[in-house]
C-alpha cells in the first residue's frame, strides 16, 4: 500500500487518465518535476522536488538493476 | 502492486518484465503509447520510452492474471507469422524490414515473451491448458493495436525459444513460421567474436541435457556453443510442422522477406511497401548507422580449427537436414 503522499498521488495518477495525460509530453525532467510537484498540491498532497527526484533516482536504480 | 487497474486502464501500455516475487508471477508496464517498436530489439523501443520521465516514474505493476483479463477483454492482433532462427543469421535484418512499415507490428526478442515460454514449460503447478494460456496472454499482449494502422503481427523469438517450438506452436496452430539458419561456421564465427548469450553456459538455464554446468564451463567455448546451436536444429527438425513451417537460409536474404517469406505468411507487399522494405537492407540490421555487407566470405576465411572442427562435428549433419528440408519444399513449390 502506499505510504506516504508521493505513492498515493503516484496511485492517484496512474487511476487517472487526465492527470496521466498532463504529464506524458513534457520531455525535460526538470519541468516534469515541477509539473508533479504542482499537480500533487493542487489534488491535496504534499510532497516536494526532492521527494519527486528521489522517487525518480530509485525507478531509475529499478530499471537498471532489473535484470539483476 | 496496482489492485485497481482493469484492462481499459492499460490503453497504450506495455508489459516489459514479468517476474517472480515470491511465488506471485508479476508484470511490470510502461506506457509507450501510439511509439511503434522499430528498434533493432524490443529492449531497444523500451529504452527509449524509459528515458520520457512520465514513462520512468509511472509504471503499472499488476499480477500475472492482469494478462488474462487483458486477453478475455481485447485480444490483440492473431500473428501473421513467427521467426525462429539460430542466431546471427539474418534474423534481425528480416524483423528490422517488416518492421519499416506501419501496418506491421514487429516484437523482436521481447524478454517478457521469454519469460512467459519458460515459465510456460517449466512450472510443474500448470495444467497443459494453463501452458497454451500464458503465451496466448503475452503475445496478444503485446498484439495490441495502438496506432490503427496495424494489420499484421510478426514476433522474432530468442533463438533457444526454438527449444518450445512445438508448445508455441500448438498454442497458435494456424500462424505460420520460418526458421533461418545459416552455414554453421559463419555463425560459430560471429559467436566466437561476440558471444551470444546462449552460448555461456548456465546464462539461460540449462539448453544441453545431459551436461551440468560445471562440464559445461570446462569444455572449450566452440564445442559448448556448437552443442546448444545442435540442440536448437534437433528441436526444429524434431518437430513436425506440416505446411506451417518453412526453412529459410541467409543465402536466400534480403530477397526471400518479399518473395517466399511473404508467400509463406500469405501477405502481398504494395510497390511502394517493397521500395520501403528493401531501403531498410541498405544498413546493418543492429547497428543502422552501418552499412550492410554479405560477410560470408570474410567469415568463412577467418574460421580457425577449432570452430571447423566443432561445425563439422555437431552442427554439418543438421545443416545438410535443413538444406534437403528446403530444397525438397522449393521442388514442391
Amino acid at each position: 500500500m502506499p505510504t506516504n503522499d508521493f505513492d498515493q498521488f503516484r496511485q492517484c495518477v496512474l487511476a487517472t487518465l487526465a492527470l496521466q495525460e498532463e504529464l506524458r509530453e513534457i520531455e525535460d525532467h526538470d519541468e516534469f518535476i515541477q509539473k508533479v510537484v504542482e499537480l500533487g498540491g493542487d489534488h491535496g498532497f504534499s510532497f516536494n522536488v526532492e521527494d519527486v527526484k528521489n522517487a525518480v533516482n530509485a525507478s531509475r536504480r529499478s530499471w537498471i538493476e532489473r535484470w539483476i | 502492486m496496482d489492485l485497481n487497474v482493469t484492462p481499459k486502464d492499460l490503453t497504450g501500455w506495455v508489459p516489459f518484465r514479468v517476474f517472480r516475487d515470491g511465488t506471485d508471477l508479476l508484470v511490470d508496464w510502461c506506457y509507450v503509447g501510439p511509439a511503434r517498436f522499430t528498434q533493432p530489439f524490443f529492449e531497444d523501443t523500451i529504452r527509449i520510452q524509459m528515458r520520457n520521465p512520465f514513462g520512468l516514474l509511472f509504471r503499472h505493476l499488476t499480477s500475472f492474471q492482469m494478462l488474462g483479463d487483458l486477453y478475455k477483454d481485447s485480444p490483440g492482433l492473431l500473428p501473421t507469422g513467427f521467426v525462429f532462427h539460430l542466431s546471427r543469421c539474418g534474423s534481425t535484418l528480416v524483423s528490422q524490414m517488416l518492421a519499416s512499415l506501419d501496418e506491421n507490428i514487429v516484437i523482436s526478442e521481447a524478454p517478457p515473451i521469454d519469460r512467459v515460454i519458460r515459465e510456460a514449460s517449466s512450472d510443474r503447478n500448470l495444467s497443459h491448458q494453463g501452458r497454451l494460456s500464458y503465451l496466448k496472454w503475452i503475445i496478444g499482449a503485446l498484439g495490441q493495436r495502438r496506432t490503427g494502422a496495424e494489420t499484421q503481427y510478426f514476433i522474432k523469438f530468442d533463438c533457444w525459444n526454438t527449444l518450445d517450438i512445438d508448445l508455441i506452436c500448438e498454442a497458435f496452430p494456424n500462424v505460420p513460421w520460418i526458421f533461418l539458419y545459416r552455414n554453421p561456421v559463419e555463425i560459430m564465427v560471429s559467436q566466437m567474436r561476440e558471444r551470444g548469450v546462449h552460448t555461456i553456459p548456465g546464462a539461460v538455464g540449462s539448453i544441453v541435457p545431459d551436461l551440468d554446468l560445471a562440464q559445461a564451463l570446462q569444455m572449450p567455448a566452440e564445442e559448448y556453443c556448437a552443442m546448444v546451436l545442435a540442440r536448437i536444429c534437433e528441436s526444429v527438425l524434431r518437430f513436425s510442422p506440416g505446411d506451417k513451417g518453412m526453412f529459410v537460409n541467409y543465402s536466400e536474404l534480403p530477397g526471400a522477406v518479399t518473395g517466399v517469406i511473404a508467400k509463406h505468411f500469405g501477405i502481398e507487399f504494395s510497390k511502394e511497401a517493397f521500395e520501403k522494405m528493401t531501403s531498410t537492407t541498405k544498413f546493418h540490421a543492429k547497428t543502422p548507422q552501418m552499412e550492410f555487407k554479405d560477410d560470408s566470405r570474410m567469415k568463412q576465411d577467418s574460421a580457425n580449427e577449432a570452430v571447423r572442427n566443432a561445425a563439422e562435428h555437431w552442427l554439418m549433419p543438421f545443416y545438410s537436414q535443413m538444406e534437403a528440408v528446403r530444397n525438397a519444399s522449393a521442388a514442391k513449390a
